[in-house]
């Protein structure tokens, strides 16, 4: 018996459509666990802001992630939790900083100023960062193998379609959304 | 029943894969993950070593020396921003020196001594070249028609001390090129003050309108970078508020096509149109009678000369329609402060009459002390200069008289045509050039003598003359030279003194002789903070300041007593001449060639790209339209 045509192109173009979207993504990303399994909301619900950690100065300049010792000063000593004495233990005793695995670094060669967001353009962290204060575990993070940066860069979709304003940090998405604020700019202010 | 496979069957499944993966994301995030891929440092693309690092000095590629806050990684500067609150650009940078990294690399960088032969271009050892060039200025003097010149782009550096010294031993003449941008304008101006001719400089930050007949303020003229700067954040301001700038010239430039409004001109007519809006100024009363005054003489000779160009007849005269020059005139009369610029004397050479109208017109606008403020030249050291060859204006240089011609490495050639210099040049005559690039007149030189490319060495920078005041930076260098780069300096030194010449040390007193003045403060870019020169205890500590990026800026002059003159001695025939007459004749030395910029260095082979996307250099409907949004 004969394939009639139609049968014989869909044999190659099934798998390879599955292939491109099923098994592509899942050999292109690799999943890395985070150092600890922080929890963002336990630490909303008691009271703290985003900026009470991520310190954000008055100027809009932002400190980052906070230091071993910024963490230790409220957890000092084991007993709490389990992550708590894996941070006791592994990072604020020995006085490491914990090597988080930060979604929103960004390649060498942009340059990222909060000041103006924050400050000028009043945007939320939420605006970028979404709900990250929601999550009770830190979400799994996973690396691109060839570009070496966080999958948030381009989002969770691989088509990029319906996603949220704050999945996604490509160029494009930085002129989207510069473009819909009428701050269009040069190519020198985000490269240095 | 048996499956049979046919070749067909297997290419029309390979079909399907093909239009398969063209169909998934496969291709387009391959081909986005391959392009960042491409910065990862495993990659073979060189990356900057070193922890991230910045350092602050002055660009030397122009006479504005703006402030240069670089990004460094170990020694490597891998970009540059503005420093706010800098004395020379207080936040402006043009895209000129965005780049001013990329230059060293420059594809034109030469690092060896070149010398011109039959033609043809050959690199040639430092001996080689000291012997050349020592013969050439062993020949010089012994006959006249092959004299020597030396022609300093940026007088009165420590460096220029040395060139007046090589033309003093050689008989020969230290020239200078006519001052860039509104120096002729100001010039023209300071001349009509009866206490003694008086230097002034552009405050573009006290302006609200600023009419240029022809210097090139957005582009070229003193700090571009600074005014561009000044224009774009008053956008923001009310209406009433905002700098504008209105250029008048014959032709769409660069500058007219950047400039808020244009006004096309005939060429040759900018007396007549000058003195169309002083009529309409004086007519209507519009003029700064307060200024008028107390601090001019002759109104009433030059009312009865305005009252002559009435705008119907300026309108015949310039082709500018009569309701322009109205309209302008009161505009101009309700944004003061205003100043009005002349032409620019490399690329728009204005005539005499002109420059008298315009420096007429500044006057019943009120313009000096105020966005033309006095200004005092930068402290310099002076031991000895009485034995130095003073400076010879590049017009005054004789045709055919030069044998060998020495361009420092500061000459632009937009100040110094080629086909100038060409003219002063006697046959078989030996043009040695110190730019570090073989473009320019460093590709018109027969010995080509490179030098450290910008940021490579350590510079003395003074501020365009038209600054409203005096900066100095020794601005650090950031960047390596080439091994074994000879200095032209050394070079020069060690032809001099092989040809039987001798020259003086190399002079190193600057720091000394400006805190020695006692004037002025000194910003630290790093602290960006002043403090007053009094207050620095050393030279050593000043030499430290300086080392740090740090730049000097000069008190602000007193106003001095004493009054302008509307008209000088026998002016108004000339002038009306002039402004009534056929178009004036320009001067000679008008250059065809299109001037973009002062530099000696040329651009990056990015500046292109930057320029046509920055927006430092915003036309104004894109601006004007960004800020409605806003």
């Amino acid at each position: 018996m004969k394939l009639p045509a139609p049968v014989s192109f869909a044999v190659g173009l099934v798998p390879a459509l599955a292939a491109g979207w099923l098994l592509f993504p899942r050999l292109l990303y690799r999943t890395e666990a985070q150092p600890l399994a922080f929890n963002h909301k336990a630490h909303a619900e008691g009271g703290m802001a985003c900026t009470d950690c991520h310190a954000v100065a008055e100027n809009g300049r932002f400190a980052g992630l906070p230091s071993t010792e910024s963490c230790a000063g409220c957890h000092a000593e084991k007993g709490e939790s389990k992550t708590i004495n894996a941070l006791v233990a592994s990072y604020v005793e020995p006085g490491r900083e914990v090597p988080w695995l930060v979604h929103a670094r960004q390649p060498d060669n942009v340059y990222f100023p909060h000041a103006p967001h924050v400050t000028t353009g009043k945007l939320a962290c939420t605006r970028c960062h979404g709900p990250e204060g929601e999550s009770t575990t830190p979400r799994a993070y996973q690396v691109n193998r060839l570009s070496g940066y966080s999958r948030d860069l381009w989002g969770p979709s691989m088509t990029r379609a319906g996603r949220k304003e704050w999945q996604g940090m490509k160029m494009s998405d930085c002129i989207h959304c510069h473009r819909a604020g009428g701050r269009e700019s040069a190519c020198l202010d985000c490269h240095k | 029943m048996k499956l049979e496979l046919s070749r067909r069957d297997l290419f029309l499944a390979g079909g399907g894969a093909v239009a398969g993966i063209a169909l998934s994301p496969v291709p387009w995030k391959l081909l986005d993950d391959l392009a960042i891929w491409t910065q990862q440092p495993s990659t073979p693309t060189p990356r900057p070593a070193g922890p991230l690092a910045f350092r602050h000095t002055s660009c030397s590629l122009c006479p504005a020396s703006c402030g240069l806050k670089a990004r460094c990684f170990g020694a490597q500067p891998v970009g540059f921003s503005a420093v706010p609150g800098h004395p020379a650009s207080d936040g402006g940078l043009c895209p000129l020196g965005l780049t001013a990294h990329h230059l060293a690399k420059h594809p034109f960088r030469a690092t060896l001594p070149e010398r011109v032969s039959g033609g043809k271009r050959e690199r040639i050892d430092r001996a080689a070249a000291v012997a050349t060039l020592s013969a050439a200025l062993a020949a010089c003097g012994k006959n006249p028609k092959r004299i020597f010149a030396v022609v300093d782009g940026r007088p009165g550096r420590s460096l220029s001390r040395t060139w007046r010294a090589l033309a003093t031993a050689t008989g020969g003449l230290y020239v200078t090129p006519p001052a860039a941008g509104a120096s002729r304008s100001l010039e023209a101006l300071g001349k009509r003050f009866d206490g003694g001719s008086l230097a002034l400089g552009v405050d573009f930050s006290k302006a609200r309108r600023v009419v240029s007949f022809g210097t090139p303020v957005l582009t070229d003229a003193g700090t571009p970078g600074l005014l561009a700067r000044l224009r774009a954040e008053s956008r923001r301001r009310p209406a009433a508020e905002r700098i504008e700038v209105i250029q008048v010239e014959a032709t769409r430039s660069r500058g007219a096509a950047l400039a808020d409004r244009f006004v096309p001109i005939a060429p040759g007519t900018e007396a007549a149109f000058a003195l169309g809006l002083a009529h309409v100024l004086l007519d209507e009363k519009l003029a700064d009678a307060a200024f008028l005054a107390a601090r001019t003489s002759g109104l009433d000779e030059f009312a009865s000369l305005a009252a002559r160009f009435a705008p119907a007849l300026v309108e015949q005269k310039t082709g500018v329609p009569a309701g322009v020059v109205t309209a302008l005139a009161r505009d101009l009369a309700a944004s003061l402060p205003a100043l009005v610029l002349g032409g620019d004397p490399a690329s728009a050479p204005l005539s005499a009459e002109a420059e008298a109208a315009i420096a007429s017109l500044n006057l019943l606008l009120g313009a000096p002390f105020g966005p033309l403020p006095v200004r005092a030249d930068a402290p310099r050291e002076a031991d000895g200069d009485a034995k130095l060859a003073s400076a010879t204006p590049f017009d005054a240089l004789p045709d055919g008289s030069v044998g060998l011609l020495l361009l420092d490495a500061t000459v632009a050639e937009g100040l110094v045509p080629w086909e100038r210099l060409k003219r002063a040049l006697s046959d078989g005559a030996l043009v040695v050039s110190l730019s570090p690039f073989r473009a320019g007149l460093g590709e018109k030189a027969t010995l080509l003598l490179p030098g450290p490319a910008p940021l490579e060495a350590m510079l003395e920078l003074e501020g365009p003359s038209d600054a409203p005041l005096s900066t100095l930076a020794l601005a650090p260098a950031l960047l390596l030279p080439p091994k074994d780069l000879p200095l032209p300096e050394e070079i020069v030194r060690e032809a001099t003194a092989a040809a039987g010449l001798s020259l003086p040390a190399p002079s190193s007193g600057r720091a000394a002789a400006l805190l020695a003045s006692k004037r002025g403060r000194i910003y630290d870019p790093s602290a960006a903070s002043f403090e007053p020169l009094a207050g620095i205890a050393s030279v050593d500590a000043l030499a430290e300041l300086f080392a740090r990026g740090a730049c000097w800026i000069d008190d602000a002059a007193p106003e001095p007593k004493g009054r302008f003159a509307l008209l000088r001695e026998g002016e108004a025939p000339r002038l009306l001449e002039a402004a009534l007459g056929a178009p004036s004749a320009l001067p000679a030395r008008l250059t065809t060639l299109p001037r973009e910029s002062v530099s000696a260095a040329p651009p990056s082979l990015l500046l292109t790209k930057l320029t046509r996307e920055t927006t430092l250099f915003t036309p104004p409907a894109a601006a004007n339209a960004s800020a409605a949004r806003a």
